[in-house]
C-alpha cells in the first residue's frame, strides 16, 4: 500500500485494511498508527529548541522536537 | 538509595466515577508492558551493563516507579468510593472477591504479574533493544487507553505518560549509539 502523504511529514500514518464481502462489521476505513519523533532521531543533536521550564513539566519533555500530542484518531459510530 | 518526594510527578485528576477505566488502567500497573515491569527490568539490568549507561537505567527505572505511583493513584481514585455492585458492573467482581478495592499487580484481564515478563540477558545490545521495545509497547498501551477512555482529565495525565515513553525510547536508542561507538579510544589515521 502506498503511503498517503508523501510530501508533508506527519507522525500519524494510515492504511486501509482489506474489507471482504463476508466481514461482519462495517469497514473501519482508515487504520492509524503513530511514528513518534524519536524514530527519526538517531542521536539527539545539541542545542535543540526547548520549551520554557514550566511548560516542559506539563508536556512531558523539554524538547520541542520530541513532543508528540496524541488524540484518538477514530470517530465513534453506532454498530 | 532513594530519596522520596511526597508528590506525584504529574498531577492526576479524575473527572468521572468510572471503575471500568480502573480495570483498563491495571494493564499499565501489573501488565507485561506496565510500569512495574519497566521499573524492575531497568533497575535489574543496570548491574550488568557498561558503566557509561548504568546511570541512564537508574534514572529511567526510578522514573518508572513515579509513573507506577500515578497509575496507582488513578486506579485508587476511580474505585475508592465504588460499591461492590458498581465494581461488579465494571467487570471488577472477580477483583473484589479477592482484594476488596485494594490494588494488586495484575493486568486488565486479572492475570497476575510475573517475572517472566522481563529479561536480563547480560548482553548490552540485547537488553537495550528489549528496553526500547518495552517503551514503544508502553507508548502503544497509553494510546489505546486514551482511545478507550472518555475522561478528559485522566487523558491529560495519560498523554504526559505517553510522552515520557517517547523520551525514554529516545534515550535508550542513544545508549545503543554510545555502545556502538568506541568513543573512549584514541583514533589515529
Amino acid at each position: 500500500m502506498q503511503p498517503e502523504n508523501l510530501h508533508h511529514f506527519t507522525p500519524v500514518k494510515s492504511y486501509r485494511p482489506f474489507h471482504g464481502p463476508f466481514d461482519p462489521c462495517p469497514p473501519i476505513g482508515k487504520k492509524y498508527y503513530r511514528t513518534p519523533p524519536n524514530l527519526y532521531m538517531n542521536f539527539q543533536p545539541p542545542n535543540l529548541e526547548q520549551f520554557p521550564p514550566h511548560e516542559a513539566l506539563m508536556r512531558g519533555t523539554l524538547w520541542k522536537a520530541l513532543y508528540d500530542y496524541y488524540e484518538n484518531p477514530y470517530r465513534e459510530r453506532k454498530s | 538509595m532513594w530519596v522520596y518526594e511526597k508528590k506525584l510527578q504529574y498531577p492526576v485528576k479524575v473527572s468521572t466515577c468510572n471503575p471500568t477505566l480502573a480495570k483498563y488502567l491495571m494493564e499499565q500497573y501489573g501488565g507485561a508492558d506496565g510500569e512495574l515491569a519497566a521499573a524492575l527490568r531497568y533497575l535489574n539490568q543496570r548491574y550488568t551493563i557498561p558503566d557509561k549507561v548504568i546511570g541512564l537505567l537508574t534514572d529511567i527505572g526510578t522514573e518508572e516507579f513515579a509513573h507506577l505511583e500515578m497509575i496507582a493513584t488513578m486506579v485508587y481514585k476511580l474505585t475508592k468510593d465504588a460499591t461492590p455492585e458498581q465494581l461488579r458492573e465494571a467487570g471488577l467482581g472477580d477483583h473484589y472477591v479477592n482484594h476488596d478495592s485494594a490494588l494488586y499487580y495484575h493486568n486488565a484481564a486479572g492475570v497476575p504479574w510475573t517475572a517472566s515478563y522481563i529479561q536480563a540477558k547480560g548482553d548490552p545490545i540485547a537488553d537495550l533493544y528489549e528496553d526500547i521495545a518495552a517503551e514503544e509497547k508502553a507508548r502503544a498501551t497509553y494510546q489505546w487507553l486514551i482511545d478507550i477512555s472518555d475522561d478528559p482529565d485522566l487523558n491529560d495525565s495519560l498523554r504526559f505518560l505517553r510522552e515520557r515513553e517517547i523520551v525514554h525510547s529516545m534515550r535508550f536508542r542513544e545508549a545503543v549509539e554510545i555502545l556502538k561507538e568506541d568513543r573512549e579510544q584514541k583514533k589515529i589515521f
